[in-house]
């Protein structure tokens, strides 16, 4: 099968910081995949540079055979290949000013030009799906974390897009609304739909990836599937991140 | 001083002084409108990529803060037209009301450019790219999701700022618009200034209450806009 989303060569710096170092990916449609890194790693950058919020310095990004060159681009193009994918973000930012229905009905309306009241009938049922049928009218100041991700969820699933692209969706929540989010997020998974998922949640990555993406020092350090890369790493580097993030208590000191 | 005060008859001069209101109120509007255009297009200016254009909206802003309205209005009423006859324009047909309301917008547009460039910052950056992430564009974004935004956190600054630009219309009667205070000061001279007290408490009241429900309108306009919007503490 074709690949749905590919990346060649993706170079990005802010100032004299070269935070991704010549990044190559291809997925394929209906993959999910996470990518797993320390801070820093530019694992976020990269999420980033896929729907060009930030532009990165060199290289390519394709998404369902349409090609954007990062060093020469229109705006048209940008904005023609973020309609072909959508993002889920750690602070949630749904819009402050509309309620949640109004949220996930704003892309359908401005961008997908569908007439009101459509877009609000698909709007409920796609609300009702993430659990929020009872909390259209609310807006999101009015909500918990937890229900404000779902509805971003939402919002980015409305869209039919290509692609999800979630942005460390749970590192902004209380921990006991990181199951909910999480339970959201893998129903999502079950669809087919392809993600490319940031996130610190091992157990996550474990039952939900197809593939895991290892990334440290602005480079992809190791990938496979989540058994390989998690369980029998190969990489010293992946290792050593593994033993941090599920023993954050173990010395890094040989003892 | 030989004359007694008379208290009593203050609130009978409110509605002869009140017979000015039409006219400072059109003073208020139409500078309110144009110091609002003017600074939009400051603010744009600011904003925006362009550095020459940054650094003319910077000097103007700058400028038209650092200098006092009065000023502005006798650089304007008195010396402009002393130039531009020298080149040979003859500005004698323009009214006074109209260059006080000229003044007023001049001035108050550096005020309001301010305001907008500090309510625009002050909208979150991830809800223009939660709109990029949508696939909107740029203009959509700032109409539908970053400018009611952005309006909502400037209420009580734009309140602020035109009960300023309305105590400000005060300053007409220095070129002899019969606003409220020009109004009040003639029927100050018709008396021969024997009532001069009386009336100016009398304005002082006028000016002082319309303030106050200005304020009251910005607090209850601003209270119905961000309805159940404001970002909650959790």
């Amino acid at each position: 099968m074709a690949n749905i989303v590919e990346l060649k060569n993706i170079h990005k710096s802010f100032g004299e910081n070269h935070i991704l170092k010549g990044v190559d990916m291809n997925i394929k449609k209906g993959e999910v995949v996470v990518i797993l890194g320390p801070s820093g790693s530019g694992k976020t950058t990269l999420l980033r540079t896929i729907n060009f919020l930030d532009s990165a310095d060199e290289g390519s990004v394709t998404i369902h055979d349409f090609t954007v060159d990062c060093k020469k681009h229109t705006k048209s193009q940008v904005i023609e290949l973020r309609r072909k994918t959508a993002m889920v973000f750690q602070n949630y930012n749904l819009f402050q000013n509309k309620t949640i229905l109004e949220n996930v009905m704003e892309g359908l309306v401005t961008v997908k030009k569908y007439k009101k009241s459509d877009a609000e009938k698909v709007s409920r049922e796609i609300l009702g799906k993430v659990g929020l049928a009872e909390r259209c009218d609310f807006y999101p100041s009015q909500l918990s974390g937890g229900q404000q991700q779902r509805a971003g969820i939402a919002r980015a699933l409305i869209l039919d897009p290509d692609v999800i692209l979630f942005d460390e969706p749970t590192s902004a929540l209380d921990p006991e609304l990181v199951g909910e989010v999480l339970n959201t997020i893998k129903a999502v998974a079950q669809t087919g739909i392809t993600m490319i998922v940031v996130t610190h949640e091992i157990a996550f990555a474990r039952e939900v990836a197809s593939r895991v993406v290892f990334m440290e020092g602005g480079v992809v350090v190791e990938e496979g599937i989540p058994e390989e890369i998690l369980v029998n790493p190969k990489e010293p580097r992946t290792q050593q991140f593994l033993k941090r993030i599920t023993n954050p208590n173990a010395s890094d000191e040989p003892g | 001083m030989g004359h007694t005060y008379d208290f009593a008859s203050i609130p009978g001069y409110i509605p002869k002084i009140m017979q000015a209101f039409p006219l400072t109120i059109e003073i208020l509007l139409l500078s309110l409108l144009f110091g609002l255009a003017l600074a939009a297009l400051v603010t744009i200016g600011s904003l925006g990529r362009n550095k020459v254009l940054n650094a003319v909206s910077k000097g103007y802003i700058s400028f038209m803060r650092g200098i006092p309205t009065l000023v502005l209005i006798f650089l304007l009423y008195l010396g402009l037209p002393q130039i531009m006859q020298g080149i040979g324009v003859d500005m004698s047909g323009i009214s006074k009301t109209a260059y006080i309301i000229a003044c007023l917008s001049l001035s108050s547009s550096a005020n309001f450019a301010e305001m907008m460039r500090a309510s625009y910052l002050a909208v979150d950056k991830g809800q223009r790219e939660a709109a990029y992430s949508v696939g909107m564009k740029g203009f959509t974004a700032f109409r539908r999701i970053i400018f009611p935004q952005a309006f909502g956190i400037a209420i009580p600054a734009l309140g602020n700022n035109i009960i300023m630009l309305f105590k400000e219309t005060s300053l007409a009667f220095t070129v002899g618009v019969i606003d409220i205070l020009g109004k009040a000061r003639a029927m100050s001279a018709a008396s021969y200034g024997t009532n001069r007290l009386e009336v100016y408490i009398a304005t002082g009241l006028i000016f002082w209450a319309i303030c106050f429900i200005l304020e009251k309108l910005s607090k209850s306009f601003e209270k119905a806009y961000t309805k159940g919007r404001k970002k909650a503490t959790s």
